[in-house]
């Protein structure tokens, strides 16, 4: 059996057909996640209009270090995650399984630099609650959409390790055959991933620091 | 060898085409660092985001292929992003407007 055969699953009539059924389905996925996260930005977006100079104020204490060093991460992490895809596409076996690990080892190095990133915040007391250290009181409604933003995000990046890492050890026993629509499947899960970062880092970190 | 295989590009190709993107997000994340310590008072969240939004153009376009799409996986993605535009609108047009 062939390798192309060995990745055609029912219903479909060919490769090409099943490759778009699975973007497809994917991206329908995508967009109820886009509502997920979209709701979070629309709070934000409320609060940050009703209370903007508590907002400023509450932002300028965040770690600016750590989210340009995370995004610079997860950046590469998304190059990277490209070449696998592509490489996936052409056929080539080692450079795909070796740039899915890569981007594996910097997600984990992105959930590190957020635990690094929280430590330092929990030391300063920047968890919303009685003993918060900033006078103003709506610096804590920031606070509370930091710590539910990143943290939902890190949790889906720890969804994306998982199938990172899934993907990886079947290619390499070759249980999954390269022209699987799989790899990209999770390529485009581990973009969003990356998107959604994107979104938050000015939210979060730049709009404090003038 | 046949054609295809002599065709198809080497792996140092596609390191290049993904690297100069990578460049390019690079670029637009210096932007908008640089950015963050120009004082924009209130339009501060505009100006970043509208960096980010260059961003995310550059990573759906190139990283995740939209450049590549059929039709209905285009309209699968502008249907979300309508979703999304329609549910700031309706937001904005209670908050905002409240007198």
């Amino acid at each position: 059996m062939s390798e192309t055969s060995a990745a055609l699953r029912e219903p479909w009539p060919d490769l090409a057909r099943q490759r778009e059924g699975v973007a497809f389905g994917v991206w329908i996925f995508l967009a109820t996640e886009v509502m997920f996260f979209g709701a979070l930005f629309l709070g934000y977006a409320v609060y940050r209009t009703l209370y903007a100079e508590a907002f400023r104020e509450a932002a300028a204490e965040t770690e600016l270090f750590y989210g340009v060093v995370n995004t610079v991460v997860l950046l590469t992490s998304s190059f990277t995650m490209t070449v696998a895809v592509r490489g996936a596409d052409l056929g080539y076996r080692r450079l795909t399984i070796a740039c899915l690990w890569v981007t594996l080892a910097l997600g984990i190095g992105f959930l590190v630099g957020k635990g690094f990133e929280y430590h330092a915040d929990l030391v300063k007391g920047y968890f919303p609650g009685p003993h918060f250290p900033l006078p103003v009181r709506q610096t804590q409604i920031f606070w509370a959409f930091y710590w539910v933003m990143t943290g939902v995000h890190a949790v889906h990046l720890s969804v994306g390790i998982g199938l990172v890492m899934v993907v990886a050890i079947l290619l390499g026993r070759r249980t999954l055959t390269l022209d699987s629509a799989t790899v990209t499947a999770v390529g485009l899960y581990w973009h969003f991933v990356d998107l959604i970062w994107i979104t938050l880092v000015p939210l979060i970190y730049l709009t404090g620091h003038s | 060898m046949n054609s295809q295989q002599q065709q198809k590009p080497s792996p140092l190709r596609l390191w290049l085409d993904a690297g100069l993107i990578w460049l390019g997000l690079f670029a637009l994340l210096a932007l908008n660092v640089f950015l963050s310590f120009v004082p924009f008072g209130s339009d501060s969240v505009a100006v970043h985001m509208t960096v980010s939004f260059a961003m995310i153009v550059l990573l759906v376009v190139f990283f995740m292929d939209f450049k590549a799409y059929t039709a209905l996986l285009r309209l699968t993605v502008l249907a979300g992003v309508f979703w999304l535009t329609f549910m700031f609108v309706l937001t904005a047009c209670d908050y905002f407007t409240r007198q």
